[in-house]
């Protein structure tokens, strides 16, 4: 006879019949759903009340406030969580993994897979899908370079430059940006195609999406004219 | 023969796979072959994993960042595990290894 640890899990999906297809399997896995959840209100709420050991959950749960909604749940009542994606693509499990998930589960998985991933984060492991961590690191590695290139050609930009590209990102024409800075519209352009090259993007559309998806600004200071 | 018998405490430079080893998926498992056939050793998701980042380009300390931030462990942790892991793949001969200037 096995032992296995009996955990117990609160299941979360907005679909009811993946909601019963789940708890049949978790209960067959010999583990307890003490709750289950159809949107991110009755998720807190059924984290709050039961304290699960484990929280399945649906990755579309949360949207764009997963990572907090996730936060809330590992950080504040301790549970682990699994997220259980519709398709087993690299980019949600990039996407999970950042937001603080302890699994990820796909839709292909097994009843033993299902077992196995909930008995690994009990135990304080990360659950990843067989095949998929090699692809993970890979990822990883390769974010990592690219955003240490990002941070090097940023650090080249000059404070006056900074000034500019923080008018960039709030829309200013050159002529505002002359105005804000007391510079003149030639000087204004200047700058701007310096700080392209600095960037090493092509447009200032692109310097612009480069800011704000690595939050240089806010990372490193702005240098807001007074 | 070199001795790799101590732990990678200083870099090392990056590993890379050595010549002619080829990986197939023999049920379930990773298992690598030499190029005559011959069967060399089986790996498990993780060394595997490692094991395809030894691309000669990837610095360990990269791997162990990435482990990191995939598996929520302490630096130190990954840090010696991955250590283990490369040395055991030294010393099987599965991985040679590159000076980075």
């Amino acid at each position: 006879m096995t032992d296995t640890v009996s955990c117990r899990v609160v299941v979360a999906h907005p679909w009811r019949l993946a909601r019963e297809a789940l708890e049949v399997a978790i209960a067959s896995a010999g583990h307890q759903v003490v709750a289950v959840a159809h949107d991110e209100a009755s998720l807190v709420e059924a984290t709050q009340g039961e304290h699960p050991d484990v929280v399945l959950a649906d990755e579309h749960f949360g949207g764009e406030g997963a990572p907090a909604l996730w936060e809330t749940i590992r950080v504040e009542h301790g549970s682990r969580l699994l997220v259980l994606a519709r398709e087993a693509d690299q980019g949600a499990l990039l996407r999970v993994i950042e937001a603080g998930s302890d699994g990820f589960l796909t839709n292909d998985l097994d009843l033993a897979q299902l077992s196995r991933a909930v008995a690994s984060v009990m135990a304080g492991e990360t659950y990843i899908p067989p095949g998929m961590l090699g692809l993970l690191l890979r990822e990883l590695i390769v974010r990592r370079r690219n955003e240490d290139g990002v941070l090097d050609r940023f650090s080249r930009v000059s404070r006056r430059e900074r000034e500019i590209l923080e008018l960039m990102v709030a829309g200013a024409s050159h002529q505002r940006m002359a105005e804000v800075l007391f510079l003149s519209p030639h000087t204004v352009r200047t700058h701007v195609q310096k700080v392209i090259e600095k960037l090493g993007v092509h447009s200032r559309t692109e310097a612009v999406a480069m800011v704000v998806e690595y939050d240089l600004l806010n990372r490193f200071g702005s240098s807001a004219p007074s | 023969m070199t001795d790799h018998s101590e732990t990678f405490a200083e870099p090392r430079g990056r590993p890379s796979q050595r010549a002619g080893i080829e990986a197939r998926r023999v049920d379930d498992v990773t298992v690598l072959f030499e190029a005559d056939g011959s069967r060399l050793c089986a790996l498990n998701e993780t060394a595997l994993a490692l094991w395809d980042l030894c691309d000669g380009h990837t610095d360990p300390s990269e791997m162990v960042d990435a482990v990191c931030t995939a598996c929520g462990v302490p630096r130190d942790t990954a840090a010696a595990d991955i250590d283990q892991a490369l040395l055991a793949l030294t010393d099987a001969g599965l991985i040679e290894w590159t000076a980075v200037r």
